[in-house]
């Protein structure tokens, strides 16, 4: 059976190109049966990429320019008359198939026709893939195709599809039967269908599978690659650091000298098997009165639960004429960082106010100036120690600065577009970066060069963000997914994969196993790291949500944006219930799931009255900070 | 589908001094819809990253930089272009407006205004899971129109106390513990809302009606008073409490009251348990002014008595104790025999406003016993020629049967609707006429008030007579 295939290809071909004499002489040698081979053999393999397909290629049914439109519009009608079922499964094979039908079209330069198709279907697929339907819709020429980035995308990734077993023979066996070969062209070219033993599952959210979509990982099933090894465990603590720290308590003997040690065992105790080997330079005299200071706040910590509510402390910045694009609290909750699209950054010494609250303050007093970028700063990010700061801009730069000199001390050039996101590592050291040039980059502050690029997002790149154990780094993008890279390796290892929209913002949870996205689509969604799972989709943010952070025990996880509020979600209480539900998925179980489930987990919703939020942050007593900007209209 | 006309196309290439052929502007249409598009969405990219919902010709133009093409210059003056349309034959041409300037003028003119510095406040926008109701968070009515949930909002009478700036818990961060000992110092209100308080206070108590309709009117709108409310409503009870003999003011505090109530914006509910008693003394006092027979007190306890009613409509559902009280203590007003009959009235109107269901329970029962009382004062009052006795006996009597002519109307019309579906589901069976019921009930139980109700529910009957 496999020798045969390129035999009968050839004969195929010759028969297309109207070689009748060679073809004839070719069948004659090789022996080629002219029987079609039948559906049972595809049924038998497990991916749908055979290219068997290609026998079917009918060059008078291609050369018919209204073709496309009848077989799409055919199939759609077949998928929207199968049963619930399968209808589900079925529909995620036409978004790929309408777009190369659309792309097919505009390449061979049927304007009009490739119009007709965008207009009457182009309804189906807003919802979920609205942003690619608009920029697809203004391709109308040929050159465009070849130039445009997300067309290219289509054209060179094949697009991932998950069904069962019977729902792909279904599709196979009608498109077979139908004389499809158009539409069976798209598939065999362009999507790759993973064919699932399972029954299909009874989910209402069938459309937004965790699977199909483009990730540029086209031979590998999304699942296998995620079951790649992970050093998710804690960082061991820097014993000889942990014993300076111990002397200088003592020797201080101040009257909280024995609740401190008895914080620092703690703090020894703490170490796990699976935690990455990375070095970092050794710690200082300097650092051991902050650990001192963390240690005496971390002693004040309030219990963050579900069931006792947390405190949140709004700063909200006025006069800003939509100017201040990014926030950024200091770790010890001290220092406010704003980025402004006037290319300068500006550092305001919230624990130094001493104006009453209700007056805005508008003293310089406690403000300063860091000048150095030439162009809007987006991010800004405080090193563990604060005492550097690292702020990233449209002028394709990433720029360090110092908190004690307040002076501009290296600038990091490597991204040829804008950067939009930077992250300091929580150890230190070490920071990334995330660019409009589709990359992500590892920098260490005393290397001007970039040490790794993180390379395979189809898109931007909006966010970045550390692993607590500073081992990974978590890019998040405009293609929808977001990824977690080997800071070692420079490879990527999981893709996380259920947006409809840009990923925005991402947070990890303090134990680094579970982790938190949202953006456009204006969902949060809570995923495991080491299965790439998604945990559960909080609805309720009515606006872009533009910062997440988990508590310091990682038992709630807050969310603020543009829809000026401030959300405040149940992680645990998430888990148990969806995991219910998977278990119920693995027995075959029908299930029900409730309508308002986002809003069970939902622990409070807190609005602003004109202000977007634009950072979060837990403080080390675990007091929730709001940073955003009033906005006038 | 296309936002850019060939006509457009056109039009610029002549202003280049091109003109183009048919195909040549059509495929040229097409193309720069594809690049608009590209650069929009390019551009969308850094609107997002600058958290903003409004391109800007600035995203523009750094989306045009990213796609290495020149910027274009002179459009981002931070304000909006605006277009003007001309028509030209059948052409229609938008162009923007620009106005030459003189330089000369710019330079020897004034400098613009400096714009005001970045500045931040720092406030709590939930504590302990509650949100405090303060100036800087949104007010219930805006939470409610945004359509969050009632139950992150605070409703508990403590949090008021935290609108002015007593916070009651106790924070362990050194941050928070500075904050604290701030609030407590800063409890002063600032000079503008104190400033406003007086104006406002002034203009009620001053006999120009022009100034304390325009104060009431203020108060029932402005968004910013909330600091204000245990100063307005403090101010409410000293002025109801010194000045219960004159009318003006006690009508003006009224009306404040109820603007207090109408303000959207406002939270009054902590405060309800301070302005209640005074409302209750306007309609319930034994004397409110100092020549009952000139001055219209009955004006006030009628309104007064509204108002009571309001509040129970609006927050009986939420405190359920609060509308018991309130009749209890206006049926002691109306039943007591020791009282005066102004208290008296201020209790029949007060338990009219409360709806037809307390009008059958409380004063029906206790209406043959009012009507003997009247009827001793007018007959004893007609030998005395004390008129003010008299017209206040005169006043409750008339108040009584305008109460139970509507009453007694409703309880008609419910017979009659009653007696039809009855009819209806058996039609044999011969009923008595509902009029007469009623008639017959009246008359049994409204005492002296019986005729006059009568005769004003079946005006064509005492025609016939």
């Amino acid at each position: 059976m496999a020798q045969e295939h390129p035999d009968r290809l050839v004969a195929a071909y010759l028969k297309n190109r109207g070689y009748r004499q060679s073809e004839a002489t070719f069948r004659k040698e090789a022996v080629v049966s002219t029987a079609a081979p039948s559906a049972a053999d595809w049924a038998s393999r497990g991916e749908a990429s055979v290219p068997d397909f290609i026998l079917f290629y009918n060059e008078h049914e291609a050369s018919n320019p209204n073709a496309y439109q009848r077989s799409y519009e055919r199939l759609r009608k077949w998928v929207e008359d199968s049963i619930d079922k399968f209808k589900l499964e079925l529909r995620r094979i036409l978004f790929p198939i309408f777009v190369h039908a659309y792309l097919d079209l505009v390449t061979r330069g049927l304007r009009d026709q490739a119009k007709t198709l965008m207009d009457s279907f182009k309804s189906d697929h807003i919802e979920l893939y609205g942003q690619e339907v608009q920029r697809l819709a203004a391709v109308t020429e040929p050159h465009h195709v070849e130039e445009n980035e997300l067309a290219q995308n289509f054209r060179a990734n094949r697009f991932n599809v998950q069904m069962s077993r019977y729902s792909f023979e279904l599709l196979l066996s009608y498109l077979q039967d139908s004389k499809f070969m158009l539409v069976l062209r798209i598939v065999n070219e362009h999507i790759s269908i993973f064919v699932e033993s399972v029954q299909p599952a009874d989910d209402e959210e069938g459309d937004i599978d965790t699977e199909s979509g483009l990730t540029g990982k086209p031979t590998q099933r999304l699942e296998t690659f995620n079951k790649q090894k992970l050093l998710l465990g804690e960082l061991p603590p820097d014993l000889p650091f942990l014993a300076d720290v111990e002397r200088v308590i003592k020797e201080e003997g101040q009257n909280d000298a024995n609740e401190l040690l008895e914080e620092l065992q703690k703090m020894k105790k703490e170490a796990s098997a699976d935690a990455p080997p990375i070095a970092y330079p050794p710690k200082r005299l300097m650092d051991v009165h902050a650990a001192i200071a963390e240690l005496r706040e971390a002693r004040s910590k309030v219990q963050v639960t579900p069931a006792s509510p947390l405190s949140i402390c709004c700063y909200t910045f006025h006069n800003t004429y939509g100017t201040l694009q990014s926030l950024r609290l200091s770790p010890d909750a001290s220092v406010v960082a704003g980025g402004f699209s006037d290319s300068f950054i500006r550092l305001w010494d919230v624990e130094a106010q001493k104006t009453p609250s209700s007056d805005v303050s508008t003293s310089k007093h406690g403000s300063r100036r860091l000048v150095g970028h030439a162009g809007p700063v987006y991010a800004t990010s405080f090193s563990a120690d604060q005492r550097y700061l690292v702020s990233c801009s449209e002028d394709q730069t990433a720029r360090l600065w110092s908190l004690d000199t307040y002076t501009n001390l290296v600038v990091y050039k490597g991204h040829n577009y804008p950067v939009w996101d930077v992250d300091f590592s929580p150890q230190g050291w070490y920071f990334a970066t995330a660019s409009h040039d589709k990359t992500a980059r590892l920098w260490s502050c005393d290397h001007i060069y970039p040490l790794r690029m993180f390379v395979g997002h189809l898109s931007d790149v909006d966010a970045v963000k550390f692993h607590p154990n500073g081992g990974y780094v978590l890019t998040g993008s405009t293609d929808r997914t977001s990824r977690l890279w080997d800071m070692q390796r420079g490879e990527c290892v999981r893709v996380f994969k259920g947006h409809t929209g840009a990923v925005q913002t991402l947070a990890f949870s303090p134990d680094g196993r579970t982790m938190a996205s949202a953006g456009d689509d204006n969902a949060v969604m809570l995923w495991d790291i080491s299965s790439g799972k998604r945990i559960k989709k909080l609805t309720g943010h009515t606006g872009v949500v533009y910062a997440l952070e988990f508590s310091k025990d990682g038992t709630v996880l807050a969310s603020g944006g543009a829809d000026n509020s401030v959300r405040i979600w149940d992680v645990k209480k998430a888990e148990t219930k969806e995991l219910a539900a998977a278990k119920h998925h693995h027995a075959q179980q029908p299930h029900h799931r409730h309508a308002d489930r986002s809003s069970q987990s939902l622990l409070g919703a807190f609005p602003t009255k004109r202000t977007p939020i634009y950072d979060l942050a837990f403080t080390r007593t675990n007091i929730l900070m709001a940073l955003g900007t009033f906005t006038l209209e | 589908m296309s936002i850019f006309t060939k006509d457009s196309v056109t039009a610029i290439a002549d202003t280049a001094g091109i003109s183009l052929k048919e195909d040549v502007a059509n495929a040229i249409t097409q193309d720069i819809e594809y690049r608009l598009r590209e650069i929009v969405h390019e551009a969308g990219k850094f609107m997002r990253h600058g958290k903003r919902l409004r391109l800007t010709s600035e995203d523009v133009n750094h989306a045009l930089r990213v796609r290495n093409v020149e910027p274009t210059y002179g459009w981002s003056a931070g304000k909006a272009s605006k277009f003007q349309l001309i028509t030209q034959g059948t052409q229609q041409i938008y162009y923007v407006d620009e106005h030459e300037l003189d330089l000369e003028d710019m330079l020897n003119g004034p400098l613009p205004p400096v714009p005001l510095d970045v500045a931040y406040t720092a406030h709590w926008l939930a504590i302990e899971g509650v949100q405090p109701a303060i100036v800087q968070n949104p007010s219930p009515a805006e939470i409610s129109a945004r359509n969050f949930a009632p139950s992150t909002i605070a409703l508990h009478a403590t949090t008021a106390a935290l609108s002015h700036g007593l916070l009651l818990q106790q924070q362990q961060h050194p941050l928070m513990q500075r904050v604290q000992s701030d609030a407590l110092i800063k409890s002063a209100l600032t000079k503008e809302l104190q400033l406003y308080f007086e104006k406002v206070t002034e203009a009620l108590v001053s006999t120009s009606e022009e100034l304390r309709s325009l104060a009431v009117q203020s108060i029932a709108k402005d968004p910013g008073i909330q600091p204000l409310l245990p100063y307005l409503t403090q101010f409410i009870s000293e002025q109801v409490s010194q000045n219960v003999r004159k009318l003006h003011i006690t009508h003006a505090m009224m009306r404040l009251t109820r603007a207090l109530l109408d303000n959207p914006n406002l939270f009054v509910e902590p405060y309800l348990h301070q302005l209640i008693p005074n409302i209750l003394t306007c309609i319930v006092a034994k004397r409110l002014c100092d020549e009952s027979a000139t001055q219209d007190h009955w004006a006030l306890r009628r309104y007064a008595a509204l108002l009571a009613s309001h509040i129970c409509t609006t927050y009986g559902a939420t405190y359920q104790s609060l509308q018991p009280r309130v009749t209890k203590t206006l049926l002691r007003a109306f039943i007591d025999p020791v009282k005066p009959l102004s208290t008296a009235y201020g209790g029949l109107v007060g338990i009219k406003a409360l709806g037809e269901e307390a009008v059958r329970i409380l004063l029906v029962p206790n209406l043959l016993m009012f009507g003997e009382r009247i009827r001793a004062v007018i007959d004893e009052m007609e030998e005395d020629g004390k008129v003010g006795r008299k017209h206040e006996a005169q006043m409750c009597k008339d108040a009584v049967v305008e109460i139970m002519t509507a009453h007694a109307k409703q309880m008609l019309l419910d017979r009659q609707a009653s007696t039809a579906a009855a009819a209806a589901a058996d039609e044999d069976a011969i009923l008595g006429d509902p009029a007469d019921d009623v008639r017959t009930e009246i008359e049994n139980q409204f005492g002296i008030f019986a005729e006059p109700v009568c005769n004003a529910l079946f005006p064509p009957m005492n025609g016939s007579r």
